[in-house]
């Protein structure tokens, strides 16, 4: 049997267990069986060592080499010679010459990469610095907010009233362009109530269409308070035929869209009234045209 | 980059400085790492693997690697050189470890192009190989077994199967090929090459 070499870690133990056999006894024997143990397992790893340096161990035996040298700085030193013996192993193999394409493609390889690379930064920067652009942007006063929504809120609605008066155009030109095509076009005259002045104008219309065409001349020019309005009158009452003002020159072309076909009215009457129409006639008739 | 070059000097920057500079992806000086020790992994996959293409895609690989995941280099435990080559040993042995599986499963379903295309990838058990320049030192019997183990990645078992022996005969070999081995590095290298 081997003679006992006690480490650092040994020779603590059976120190502080001779301090325990001065007051009792088991503990110095436990002790000592300890030391025993770890011994038995010192001279067990230190065989196995060289074939751990060398991964040679099954995953048990390894598990236990490990678990050992944890605590045993002879054997740590040990292994750390075989660890050298491993690598030189590793050094001396034949020499062999590395082709140059080798270098080149990996060198090539790396420096594709650091380009990506530095370019994903050049992003990454640019848009951490558009980030750091909205952060700001939350940071406005909350003033600043609400006129941006009015300012929304006003395109917004003037791009509707533009899309609808669009549409709305484009519907009464594709109903004038209908009339027109009609081969039973009428024109009836417009005069005005004063029976000394003279016609002022025409309604182009067909019995069965609901849409005319209003051609006037020699208006009086209105102020910005006024215009004038149409009024359908048949048996059951009268019914508004929309508004339209004179250009400078005192004409006036306007389409009117009656809620049935024109045929069906008897009289066309045109009235002055506030600016935005009105629901009946507030003032006197001044011009007027039979439609029947 | 040719700034980092002119930066670098070879004979003054350790492989841990190379290394920093790697993580901070300066290829400069991945060149430089490779230009130390790229002939020395290539010959060794080349020695483990028997076959020059594939060691040329391993010594990428394990290139690549140092260039991707430098960061799972640790200082304390191994020399950046050894850390490398043991690398290079494990995966070279894994890819070994993989041909032998594929051809042993051809062989068992009779398969013979895939066994065919395999077979000069494979190294037999006991061939002569180019004499290692350490282990050449050795008795033939402790060479081959060491061989066997540590370069071509058989197990024990496998090994002592193999050459007809005891189990604890193969490792009383390769414990003996070791440790005379180590006598001769502590002799400072007076019987080495």
């Amino acid at each position: 049997m081997m003679p006992w070499t006690l480490g650092v870690s040994e020779t603590v133990a059976l120190r502080s267990a001779l301090d325990c056999f001065r007051c009792g006894g088991t503990e110095f024997i436990q002790a000592i069986r300890r030391n025993v143990s770890l011994e038995m397992q010192h001279s067990q790893v230190q065989e196995q060592i060289p074939l751990y340096a060398v991964g040679g161990l099954t995953e048990d035996e390894s598990a236990r080499v490990a678990q050992h040298l944890d605590v045993c700085p002879s054997c740590r030193a040990l292994w750390s010679e075989y660890q050298f013996v491993a690598a030189e192993l590793l050094e001396h193999v034949p020499p062999q010459i590395v082709p140059a394409h080798v270098g080149a493609r990996l060198l090539n390889l790396a420096a594709a990469d650091a380009r990506r690379d530095a370019s994903f930064e050049k992003r990454r920067a640019a848009r951490s610095e558009r980030a750091r652009f909205w952060e700001r942007g939350v940071t406005m006063p909350r003033w600043a907010f609400g006129l941006l929504a009015i300012f929304l809120l006003f395109l917004f609605g003037a791009v509707g009233a533009f899309a609808w008066q669009s549409q709305k155009s484009n519907a009464q030109a594709a109903q004038v362009q209908q009339l027109f095509a009609a081969r039973n076009l009428k024109f009836v005259p417009i005069r005005s109530e004063d029976a000394a002045a003279n016609d002022k104008g025409y309604l182009c219309l067909t019995a069965q269409n609901s849409t005319g065409l209003l051609w006037l001349y020699n208006l009086a020019p209105l102020d910005h308070e006024h215009v004038y309005q149409v009024w359908l009158r048949d048996n059951m009452g009268r019914e508004n035929g929309g508004t339209f003002r004179a250009d400078y020159d005192g004409r006036a072309v306007a389409v009117i869209q009656a809620p049935r076909p024109l045929g069906e009215y008897q009289e066309i009457g045109i009235t002055i009234e506030p600016t935005g129409g009105s629901l009946a006639p507030t003032t006197p008739r001044v011009f007027v045209g039979k439609l029947d | 980059m040719q700034s980092h070059s002119a930066e670098i000097d070879a004979a003054v920057v350790s492989d841990e400085q190379l290394l920093v500079q790697v993580l901070a992806r300066d290829p400069a000086a991945l060149r430089q790492l490779y230009e130390r020790h790229g002939s020395a992994v290539y010959s060794l996959a080349q020695y483990i693997l028997r076959d020059a293409a594939v060691a040329e895609e391993l010594t990428q690989e394990i290139f690549l690697t140092v260039w991707n995941k430098a960061e799972q280099y640790q200082a304390d435990y191994a020399r950046f050189r050894t850390w490398l080559l043991s690398i290079t040993r494990n995966r070279a042995i894994d890819q070994l470890r993989r041909r032998r599986r594929r051809i042993q499963s051809a062989l068992s379903l009779d398969d013979a192009s895939v066994a065919e295309e395999f077979a000069p990838l494979v190294e037999p058990i006991d061939s002569q190989r180019e004499l290692h320049l350490l282990l050449r030192h050795l008795p033939p019997e402790q060479r081959l077994a060491i061989e066997l183990c540590y370069f071509q990645g058989y197990t024990h078992e496998e090994i002592a199967a193999h050459l007809h022996i005891p189990l604890g005969t193969l490792k009383s070999r390769i414990l003996l090929g070791l440790k005379k081995l180590r006598a001769m590095l502590k002799d400072g290298d007076a019987h080495l090459p």
